[in-house]
């Protein structure tokens, strides 16, 4: 039997990712859902909860504790905003809006509603390998991280030009706003804040699309770490690749687990620097891996949003204050690019 | 329970962690006290841990029956509790085992595996309790002076508590008298066991609430157990009585009250020592015996990189916390 207290819920905007946070939520068993929402009805037919295609009435209606927010990012920051501002704790899928400016306004309206959770859906940081890196560098073994080499890589499809992630107005940026703002966020959270970017971003080859298909970055901290990543849509393949070096010792995190399994095996190798030849060969130290054949990253990251609002405890990822900050930086390498939207 | 697997790779097959002469003095010292303990029959009994009476008879070592539990897979010889204690206080291996010889053995041997340990002991305890320092540790059974001594000497530990151990040290203390630990090393115990359960339930009161057990133990489902049965020179009585399955061990973690946080098998040596016996390999076992008699050394680390992936090593490796 379930015990846990019952928030009542609602998700608006019933894609691929309502139904992942739908299926997370049931299988925590603390959310009651009273509605789903999406413009198209038709994504709601198999569902047996109230329908809804407008989301203003849909929260006026069932007046929720909780909003979920999975659309299209034109849309996030109003939904966002409305449902703070009639008391819901929210989570919205990544990214925070469109650009900067979108997540300075949910950031200024939840503090205006200070008690209220607001957590965005950062949901790479509690997959397994990522869980076992932070925890590699928090206990020192490898002693601190200096560079973080990332290649996040898509393969595109044949509708990809059309899809409305590549629609400006609706998406506000391309690949590095959609997929590589994952890789972005991971970088802040191994080794801080960022105070220098240099990067290009380009088109390729999808020349016909008006957001990018490249964005090659480099970072830089204010201690003088070293970032670098490649966003693409131009792998041909998923590909997700993280090298974090640190000084006396290597991290690889190979592959992340999804529905699909596209991405490959998640896997993280380490190693210690062996400079003494304990391993008996020079250049070849001996590596640790663990690999994950089970992502639980949507249940862990679901089940913190829950404590935090149940038991208060804080939001540790996925803050305002990360989503203004990673907002921050795509909107400094697009205006260096000049490719503002 | 995290599912994951841990692989160690090496640049070549890892050698032993012994030294081939001290391992046949202790077998031989081992041998000694079983042979002499052979005076009168035991009745055959139940699995420790399913507690089946169905079994099968897996192989014989110095006059001691070994059988296999056809219900949870675990294997386990047929003695008594008083010759398993009587082999532990039997002063001529444990005098063995504290001399210099054998201690300036395992130092030379196994130092770099203790290092790696301790680093993947510190790994493991901030994966599930964060960043924390000043940890009790306590330490079930530990033979190696090396080892006790790189734990004291490790900043994150502010006391290190040797329990029923044969080393003369200053930190050896009555299980009694323990000072709640957040880490309890119970590593090679399984195996003398003949309630698991039971013993393992005894922690509790002396493991922390957010504590975690880091369990090591040889597997009855493992790959040189089960391939090599009574010709395998690493298992003999009475320091192996109990091998139980992954899958029965567990059991015996669930009936104690513990939630397995993560298992993994990073042995490195089960082939190894099924190389080291391939002539003596049955002739029914046609593929292990062709795999091994014609297999390249990087072949055989495949294996082994395969065993360890996938749960098949015969050493395992469980942190587990309180329910």
């Amino acid at each position: 039997m379930n015990n846990r207290k019952q928030l009542k819920v609602i998700i608006i905007g019933m894609g691929k990712m309502g139904k992942i946070r739908l299926d997370a939520m049931q299988r925590h068993g603390g959310f009651e859902v009273v509605g789903l929402c999406d413009n198209d009805l038709s994504a709601l037919q198999n569902y047996d909860y109230p329908k809804f295609d407008n989301w203003r009435i849909c929260i006026e209606e069932t007046k929720p504790d909780v909003v979920v927010v999975c659309t299209i990012n034109l849309v996030i920051p109003d939904i966002v905003c409305y449902a703070l501002e009639h008391g819901c704790h929210v989570f919205s899928e990544k990214p925070p809006g469109r650009n900067l400016g979108d997540a300075l306004r949910m950031r200024q309206c939840h503090s205006n509603a200070s008690s209220l959770v607001l957590k965005f859906g950062f949901n790479h940081r509690y997959h397994n390998s990522i869980i076992e890196a932070k925890a590699l560098i928090d206990s020192g073994i490898l002693g601190k991280p200096v560079f973080v080499r990332g290649v996040y890589g898509k393969a595109g499809n044949t509708n990809y030009a059309n899809e409305w992630r590549n629609n400006p107005m609706l998406s506000g940026g391309g690949i590095l706003l959609d997929q590589g703002i994952h890789m972005l966020d991971l970088i802040r959270y191994f080794l801080g804040d960022i105070s220098e970017v240099f990067s290009s971003i380009d088109n390729l080859v999808w020349k016909e699309i008006p957001t990018e298909d490249s964005a090659y970055i480099v970072f830089k901290t204010k201690n003088g770490e070293i970032a670098s990543l490649h966003s693409t849509c131009i792998q041909w393949k998923h590909k997700f690749d993280m090298d974090i070096i640190c000084d006396k010792g290597y991290i690889a995190l190979n592959g992340i687990l999804t529905s699909t399994q596209s991405y490959g095996e998640e896997r993280i190798t380490f190693y210690k620097k062996d400079l003494q030849l304990a391993s008996g060969k020079l250049g070849n130290p001996i590596e640790y891996t663990m690999c994950f054949d089970t992502d639980s990253s949507w249940d862990l990251e679901i089940g913190e949003f829950y404590d935090s609002i149940v038991f208060k405890k804080p939001v540790l990822n996925g803050t305002d204050n990360d989503a203004v900050e990673v907002m921050r930086l795509i909107d400094k390498i697009y205006r260096n690019n000049d490719r503002r939207i | 329970m995290l599912k994951s697997f841990q692989l160690n790779e090496y640049s070549s097959l890892k050698d032993v962690v012994q030294d081939e002469k001290i391992a046949q003095i202790e077998r031989s010292l081992a041998k000694d006290f079983v042979l002499s303990q052979m005076s009168f029959h035991i009745e055959e009994f139940e699995c420790p841990i399913c507690h089946s009476d169905e079994h099968t008879n897996f192989f014989v070592k110095w006059g001691i029956k070994y059988l296999r539990c056809r219900h949870c897979g675990s294997i386990y010889a047929v003695c008594s509790k008083s010759f398993v204690k009587a082999y532990k206080e039997d002063s001529a291996i444990r005098d063995f085992r504290i001399s210099k010889e054998y201690q300036d053995d395992a130092e030379r041997m196994r130092h770099t595996n203790w290092v790696e340990f301790l680093d993947w002991l510190k790994f493991r305890f901030f994966r599930f309790n964060g960043a924390r320092s000043n940890l009790v540790i306590t330490d079930f059974g530990n033979r190696y002076k090396g080892f006790a001594n790189l734990v004291i000497a490790d900043k994150m530990f502010r006391k290190y508590q040797l329990v029923d151990s044969a080393l003369e040290m200053d930190y050896n203390v009555k299980q009694s008298d323990v000072e709640a630990a957040d880490i309890i090393i119970f590593a090679n115990r399984i195996q003398q066991s003949f309630d698991p359960v039971a013993d393992l339930a005894a922690l509790k009161p002396i493991l922390k609430n957010d504590g975690i057990i880091i369990l090591q133990s040889r597997l009855g489902s493992g790959f040189d157990i089960l391939t090599l049965k009574g010709q395998n020179d690493k298992i003999f009585p009475f320091e192996h009585i109990l091998l139980p399955s992954k899958e029965a061990l567990f059991t015996i973690l669930d009936e104690a009250g513990y939630e397995i946080l993560e298992v993994t098998t990073p042995g490195n040596l089960d082939v190894n020592y099924v190389y080291s016996k391939k002539d003596c390999l049955l002739d029914d076992n046609i593929f292990t015996k062709y795999m091994f008699e014609h297999s390249s050394p990087e072949t055989l680390r495949e294996f082994q990189r395969f065993l360890q992936k996938n749960d098949l090593s015969s050493f395992v490796q469980v942190i587990a916390r309180k329910k």
